[in-house]
Formats: structure tokens, C-alpha cells, sequence
């Protein structure tokens, strides 16, 4: 359980141990401020409240996990494929692909760049595509396994038919990339004009809430 | 249109504050928090986006226009000169700047002006000048081309999302306002009670989170 909560963590690029309390502080300090009111003023709706502030809380905390998520991969699949379009030139200009895989590490964000030399170094121990494999588990993406998969055979086998294959496996990964940004954009758009219809939805429930209250009131005199 | 849009959101919702609370501060507190934000989208936020836009556009046309003049005249510096027609004021004086050297030099020092992956790589591909050039210039072509159409989709997304954001927001501002309209009497008995001055301020923090929201997605950051 906590492993996969620190890999959880890991992979929003988050350090755990800071987040972890910061969530913790979060709602401590939530539960302690509305306890502390009712201690004060000696009135429950401090209390009747303290749901109401922990859920928003922590809805606003998943919020923002899930926003890292969808912002992380998102970015994830764009440097893989500003990265490669290197790879798909230098292969087309008869580059051998190994060396052109070596050459793609030097055009790369740092952090690919390290993992394509660790998959250089696998690579060449093992021969085989679990380092492609490897590689492409860092990112948690179908896409960009596909892709390495791709990358992969044209490296062990550098034919023309193969590049050929590359090239259309890579020019799909460019139209995977356009439809999972476009719709990871739609996807927000949807939630933010849900927002008004909660809020509305809250209106009335004050109303109903109030309603209650004030009929109570009269019943109880 | 845009200063006139922020009044209305600035003016609805402070007006609905004070409407439905009966409360002057309550209602101050609301418009100038959003009055407050806006400053920043204006000053800060868009002021950052539109460089960025600018630059963006001047990289479409840029690589579309030099790519297919310098495929049919084989000139780096004659497609430079004849590809900057549409582009903005800020690459033109750039491109002044630069006017006494080569026709190469003058494209790898506009890679600090464009600062943008694509760029790079079609430097790349023109310094290298292969057997296989034609195609490279081509695959970047389409690649440029593949930009503008993703920057064309954004664009009416954005629109449209402004246009049911703001009218679902004025829906339900409407629908508040009416029932503060026709339960009158109620309502003044309600303003004293501390489940509705929650509740009313927990909708105002959603409408001020949910436009919060929407701008960070508006203005996302567009790749160059």
C-alpha cells in the first residue's frame, strides 16, 4: 500500500513525504479551526460545517492530483515525440538507428535523455526489447509503448521495409498525441462548465436546508 | 468586447452578492476579488501568452512560406526575405537586424527568437543539407501544417466553451435571482441565518474557483 502510494507520488514528480504532510496539515488544520469554533461560540453549525470544509478540501487536493496526472503524461508524450521526430530524420537520412537513437539523448529533455541511455546500455547487454519496453513503463503510455515497439524493430533490424514501418507507426503517434490532447482538453472544458449547474444545485439545497430550519423553528415554537 | 465582458463579470455577480445577502460588504468583497483577478489575468497572465502567440504564428508562417519558397528556388536567403510578409512587426525587426549575414546564420540565430522544438529540428535538417533534404523539409512542412490545424482547433474550442461557460453561469445567476425575486419575504428571513450566508458564500468561492479554473484552461499554454 504505502509503495504504491510513494509511486504514486513519484510519478506526479511530488515529494511524498512533504505532500503527505501538507495533506495532513491541510485537513488538521480544518478539523481543529471548526472544533475550536464550536468550542468558542458553543453553536453545532461549526461542527454541522466541518463535512461540508473537509469534502471541498479534498476534493480541490484530488483536483489538483488528477490535473498533475493529465499535465505530466500530456507532457510526457509531447517531449517523446519532439525527441523522436530527430530519430525519424536521422533514420530517413540513412543514419544507422542505434546511432541515431544515441544522437536523439543530445536534442532531449534531461530526463529522457537518461532513460534512452540506460536503454542504450540495456540494449546492448540483452538484445532484446525488454529495454524498449523498459523504457517506454517510465510513462505509463500505450502510445509510447507502441512506439518504442516500433523504435525497437527498426533498430534490430534496420532494413528499408522496416523504416518504412517506422515511419507510419510514428506519423500514427503524432495523430494519437493530437487526439489524447484534444480530448483531455474537451474532458476539462466539460468539468469547468459543471460548475455552474453545482453551484445552482447548491442554491437550492440552501433554500431547502433553510426551509427546514425555519419550518423547525415554527414547530418548535 | 473584453473590458466590456469583465464589467459584466465584475458587475453580475457583485450585484447578485448583494442582491440575495442584503449586504454591502459581502457584495464589495466579491466584485473586488474579481476585479483583483482580472488585473492579473490582464497584466500578467495574457500579457505572457500573447508574446507567446505572436511567436507562435510568426513560426507557422515562417516555415511554411520558407520551406516552399526555398523548394522551389533552392535560396536560403531569398526565401527569408520573401517569408516574412505575414509575420509580426517584432520578427520583421529581427530580421533587420540580421540582414548583413549569411543566409544560414541568420536561421540559427532566429532559433533564440523562436525557442521551439520544431524550429530546431528544421535547422537541423537545413544545416545538414542530405540527399534526402526535400523529404525532410517535407515531413517539417506537414509537421508546421499539423500545428496551425491543432492551434485552428483550440481556438474554436475556446470559444465555445467561452460561450456555454458564460451562459450557464448567467442561467444560474438568473435562477438565484428569481427565487430571491418571488420568495421576498422568505428571503429576508433567511439573510440572518448562518447556513445561508455559507451556503451563499460556498457558491460565489465555486463561481470565483470555476472561473479561476476556466482561464488556466483558455490560456493554456500553447506549444510552439
Amino acid at each position: 500500500m504505502m509503495r504504491k502510494i510513494i509511486n504514486f507520488y513519484k510519478r506526479l514528480h511530488l515529494n511524498y513525504i512533504k505532500e503527505i504532510i501538507f495533506v495532513s496539515l491541510l485537513n488538521i488544520i480544518a478539523v481543529v479551526g471548526c472544533i475550536s469554533l464550536y468550542i468558542l461560540f458553543k453553536q453545532m453549525n461549526y461542527l454541522i460545517i466541518l463535512p461540508i470544509v473537509f469534502l471541498i478540501l479534498n476534493a480541490c487536493i484530488i483536483y489538483r492530483y488528477i490535473y498533475l496526472l493529465n499535465k505530466i503524461n500530456l507532457d510526457n508524450l509531447n517531449s517523446i515525440n519532439d525527441s523522436f521526430m530527430y530519430f525519424y530524420l536521422e533514420i530517413n537520412n540513412q543514419i544507422q538507428p542505434l546511432e541515431a537513437l544515441n544522437n536523439v539523448k543530445s536534442y532531449s529533455p534531461i530526463t529522457i535523455s537518461e532513460n534512452l541511455t540506460l536503454l542504450l546500455d540495456e540494449y546492448r547487454k540483452e538484445n532484446s526489447v525488454n529495454s524498449f519496453i523498459k523504457f517506454a513503463n517510465k510513462y505509463y503510455s500505450l502510445a509510447i509503448e507502441d512506439l518504442m515497439v516500433a523504435v525497437y524493430e527498426v533498430v534490430s533490424n534496420p532494413t528499408n521495409k522496416k523504416i518504412n514501418d517506422f515511419n507510419k507507426s510514428f506519423k500514427e503517434y503524432i495523430n494519437r498525441v493530437d487526439v489524447i490532447t484534444s480530448a483531455s482538453h474537451k474532458k476539462q472544458y466539460s468539468f469547468i462548465t459543471l460548475t455552474p449547474v453545482i453551484s445552482t444545485g447548491i442554491v437550492l439545497i440552501i433554500v431547502i436546508i433553510s426551509t427546514v430550519l425555519l419550518v423547525r423553528g415554527y414547530i418548535n415554537g | 468586447m473584453r473590458y466590456l465582458f469583465y464589467a459584466l463579470a465584475i458587475l453580475l455577480p457583485a450585484g447578485l452578492a448583494y442582491f440575495v445577502s442584503n449586504n454591502l460588504i459581502f457584495a464589495g468583497a466579491v466584485g473586488l476579488a474579481i476585479f483583483v483577478y482580472f488585473i492579473f489575468i490582464e497584466y500578467i497572465l495574457r500579457k505572457k501568452i500573447l508574446v507567446k502567440n505572436i511567436k507562435s504564428n510568426d513560426l507557422n508562417y515562417f516555415l511554411h512560406d520558407f520551406i516552399l519558397l526555398y523548394l522551389d528556388k533552392k535560396e536560403v536567403k531569398f526565401a527569408i526575405k520573401e517569408s516574412c510578409s505575414k509575420t509580426s512587426k517584432y520578427l520583421k525587426e529581427e530580421l533587420r537586424t540580421l540582414d548583413e549575414y549569411s543566409g544560414i546564420a541568420i536561421l540559427t540565430n532566429l532559433e533564440n527568437y523562436f525557442l521551439s522544438s520544431l524550429y530546431s529540428l528544421f535547422l537541423l535538417a537545413i544545416k545538414n543539407k542530405s540527399n534526402h533534404l526535400e523529404e525532410n523539409l517535407k515531413f517539417i512542412l506537414n509537421e508546421n501544417m499539423i500545428n496551425i490545424k491543432k492551434k485552428e482547433d483550440t481556438n474554436k474550442r475556446n470559444k465555445k466553451a467561452l460561450w456555454e461557460f458564460s451562459i450557464l453561469w448567467l442561467v444560474s445567476f438568473i435562477i438565484f435571482a428569481i427565487l430571491r425575486l418571488s420568495l421576498t419575504n422568505y428571503f429576508s428571513k433567511l439573510q440572518g441565518s448562518f447556513y445561508y450566508l455559507i451556503g451563499i458564500s460556498i457558491y460565489f468561492l465555486l463561481f470565483f474557483l470555476s472561473i479561476n479554473l476556466f482561464v488556466f484552461s483558455y490560456y493554456k499554454r500553447e506549444k510552439l
